[in-house]
């Protein structure tokens, strides 16, 4: 009889208490996870590429920075998200709004785009891009405008004026013509870019 | 003296238990944030100065130094290396063909060790023109870049130099200015 109660109370005991679940070695492994990943967010992903287009492979390994980027896809020039100008439509191809894995046979591509444009968007013997001459004067435009506003002090205490660099940040397709990157290279030149900055994938190395 | 096992077991002294549980929940969205949000595939950049005429004055100044003026013409089938009278280095790089493609290719490893040799010879120089035609594409552009910028110090005869502590250092620049020649013409 004895014993059999205190069998009981020990049953009851075990049966009240809560199960623990050890969490502090998961709690470790998703604390490095994270370190890891604020790391590689911090280095890269501020940069965005546009999916339309495939990058060109590189040994470079300079990272890209804060600049006016100007896109050239397979249906247009886009400067900082904004469409400037589009190309040449093939007969019978569509533009996909948004890019899906198995795009239909009449898809635009970078493959199958003209990258030709209107003759009359051309000035300067068909060097210049109007429209984007146009979009890029007005974009260093703002930028020297924010600029003017802007007040620097170096370490002495002297307020200087930041000045606008010129650089800009070109991405294209690898199967895009030097014909076409001459155009926009002197385009951006003639509205006072004076460096350009050609965005690859990096190569891996081995 | 030991206690009893009774008093043991019934000893008030319980590990403090902390609440992991919302700790756990933020940390779980913020890796999943994270992984949506993160790039795993690095961007890189190619800087490239636009080609601008200099003054007059520093044209004359820079002319007495007598530049080797390396440039590189992109054409269909070849890369044709000269300095600007071409009477100081002429190489001509004829494209090779390539397993992959029907296509042939641009004999980018020729290129890097013949811009080597052009480098030993002219230690000062930096600079090089690159003047494609119309028709090259981008990505081979780019390969002739990455040839002609920097030296690969697992293949390569590294100079050094030493750098601001007087330390020799491996020198990484071949030509690391590479420059669009026929931007404006």
């Amino acid at each position: 009889m004895t014993r059999r109660s205190i069998r009981n109370r020990r049953a009851r005991r075990k049966i009240n208490k809560e199960f623990d679940l050890q969490l502090t070695s998961m709690m470790d492994m998703l604390i490095i996870l994270v370190v890891f990943l604020l790391k590689s967010y911090a280095s890269n992903s501020v940069f965005v590429t546009s999916n339309s287009i495939k990058l060109p492979i590189s040994t470079a390994e300079e990272n890209p920075s804060d600049a006016i980027s100007l896109v050239v896809e397979p249906s247009g020039i886009s400067l900082d998200n904004e469409r400037v100008i589009d190309f040449k439509l093939p007969p019978g191809l569509v533009v996909m709004q948004t890019p899906v894995a198995s795009p239909p046979p009449n898809a635009l591509t970078p493959e199958n785009a003209t990258y030709e444009l209107e003759p009359r968007a051309l000035a300067d013997s068909g060097r210049r891009i109007v429209p984007l001459y146009d979009a890029l004067v007005k974009a260093r435009e703002n930028t020297e405008l924010l600029m003017n506003k802007a007040v620097w002090k170096d370490q002495q205490g002297n307020t200087t004026a930041p000045k606008f660099q010129g650089v800009l940040i070109i991405q294209a397709d690898k199967a895009v013509r030097y014909e076409l990157l001459r155009k926009v290279m002197y385009t951006a030149g003639a509205a006072e870019y004076k460096i350009f900055k050609l965005v690859a994938i990096k190569k891996e190395t081995e | 003296m030991f206690s009893r096992p009774s008093s043991r077991r019934k000893s008030s002294q319980e590990g403090v238990n902390i609440n992991l549980v919302p700790m756990l929940d933020a940390l779980v969205t913020l890796v999943a944030f994270l992984l949506f949000s993160t790039a795993f595939m690095a961007i890189v950049v190619l800087d490239t100065p636009a080609p601008l005429l200099a003054p007059p004055e520093q044209q004359i100044e820079k002319l007495k130094e007598k530049p080797l003026q390396l440039t590189a013409y992109i054409q269909p089938n070849q890369i044709i290396l000269s300095d600007w009278s071409g009477s100081r280095e002429k190489h001509v790089i004829p494209s090779v063909a390539d397993p992959n493609k029907p296509e042939s290719r641009y004999d980018l490893e020729r290129l890097h060790r013949v811009l080597v040799e052009i480098k030993q010879r002219h230690p000062t120089e930096k600079q090089l023109i690159i003047k494609p035609e119309g028709g090259v594409a981008y990505e081979a552009i780019i390969g002739i870049m990455d040839a002609a910028r920097f030296y690969d110090p697992k293949s390569d005869p590294v100079p050094y130099k030493k750098n601001e502590q007087g330390v020799d250092m491996p020198e990484k620049n071949l030509f690391s200015e590479v420059i669009f020649g026929n931007i404006m013409s």
